[in-house]
């Protein structure tokens, strides 16, 4: 019976304290980037350089899209009518270009580190 | 009481959750190698066309396989060739040969410096006809493999260790093998990449032919030349051939081919 008390105190303290570190960490900045019509908006992003952020990816359209930045090589798929919270590395200054791979004729963007 | 601590240290770590947790992680893309496993988890399918001009025979292979991620970084294939061997005596005869389950697990994963670390497990199922020279091996293959992307260069290594659990052969084969692919991206359609093989053969049976005791505890080493080509987003066509450098060698070289289309 102790060990039920004393697991069960374990898991309320591990709540609370989750909690505590999720909110005393640094909320990284987010930006939001929409695709309708097979298009970016905005097309161009600004952000501080050597820090993290989160794209914030809204998917009007029905079609599955995949975002990507080549130079980065990274991608990720995103279903239609779908928002994504993309965590972002730290992007060293420079310009970084963005498409969606499916649609790259019309959607495409790029990212400003500075 | 001392479980009791335990148990709660243990949730307290469990519980703890970064802020960055409820965030999804792009991807990160790398290059397809032809003889090398990718430590990318993969939702794909996959057809490969395969001919070999071996010691003593000419084998084409055309497999099928299926990659399925059941969770975020754990994945299952299965792969079930066809083979067509063309023996310099004898009849040519064709059928199923091994089929190969897989099952690999990403332990790292790092989109800042792109870089991927997984390791996981091939075992064969003897399906193919042994008396018909297509397989009938049973074996297992456990493998770590790692990526990174090194400015403009991708690169790929893994080693892995095969056990031969079946057979009339003893001791049964192992075999030890290790690879590294290099890539450069030129574009995003068009990758040119160079491998190197190498394999040793650890364990096996003592034998009369010539072929097989010269490559037993002797290291085979070969390179594969080759390229990846994207015809449309979500497909790769990637080729290349294998080509032993080494007077230790099991065949003569490989003609390798497969079509990846992501789904």
């Amino acid at each position: 019976m102790r060990h039920i008390v004393w697991l069960l105190s374990g898991a309320i303290l591990s709540l609370a304290l989750s909690a505590m570190i999720t909110f005393a960490a640094d909320t990284p900045p987010e930006l939001a980037l929409v695709l309708d019509q097979h298009r970016f908006s905005p097309e161009e992003l600004r952000v501080k350089a050597n820090a993290p952020f989160v794209l914030v990816i809204t998917n009007k359209d029905k079609d599955e899209a995949e975002f990507e930045i080549d130079s980065l090589r990274i991608e990720k798929v995103i279903p239609g009518g779908k928002t994504l919270q993309l965590k972002m590395p730290a992007l060293k200054p420079g310009t970084y270009q963005f498409i969606d791979d499916f649609h790259e004729k019309t959607a495409k963007g790029r990212i400003v580190a500075e | 009481m001392r479980f009791a601590a335990a148990g709660l240290a243990l949730l307290v770590c469990c519980g703890a959750v970064p802020a960055y947790a409820q965030y999804a992680e792009p991807d990160i893309r790398f290059f397809y190698p032809l003889v090398t496993r990718r430590p990318v988890i993969e939702r794909e399918l996959e057809f490969s066309l395969n001919h070999t001009k071996g010691l003593d025979a000419h084998e084409t292979e055309a497999a099928l396989a299926i990659e399925w991620p059941i969770l975020p970084r754990l994945q299952f294939e299965v792969e079930v060739p066809f083979t067509v061997l063309d023996p310099d005596e004898g009849k040519v005869v064709a059928g199923f040969g091994d089929i190969e389950l897989q099952a690999k697990f990403q332990v790292f994963k790092s989109v800042q410096y792109r870089a991927l670390v997984a390791f996981g497990l091939e075992y064969k199922l003897p399906s193919g006809s042994r008396a018909r020279d297509l397989g009938g091996e049973h074996a297992i293959e456990p493998f770590l493999t790692a990526a990174i992307a090194l400015g403009p260069f991708d690169l790929i290594g893994e080693v892995a260790y095969e056990w031969v659990l079946n057979g009339e052969e003893h001791p049964h084969e192992q075999e030890f093998t290790a690879r590294l692919a290099v890539a450069y991206p030129a574009s995003r359609w068009f990758t040119p990449l160079l491998e190197l093989v190498t394999v040793t053969q650890t364990r096996g049976p003592a034998s009369d032919e010539a072929e097989q005791e010269s490559v037993r505890h002797k290291v085979q080493v070969s390179l594969v030349p080759g390229f990846n080509i994207r015809p449309r987003p979500g497909w790769t066509l990637r080729a290349g051939v294998e080509v032993p450098v080494t007077t230790a060698k099991s065949f003569d070289y490989r003609v390798l081919s497969a079509l990846v289309i992501e789904f």
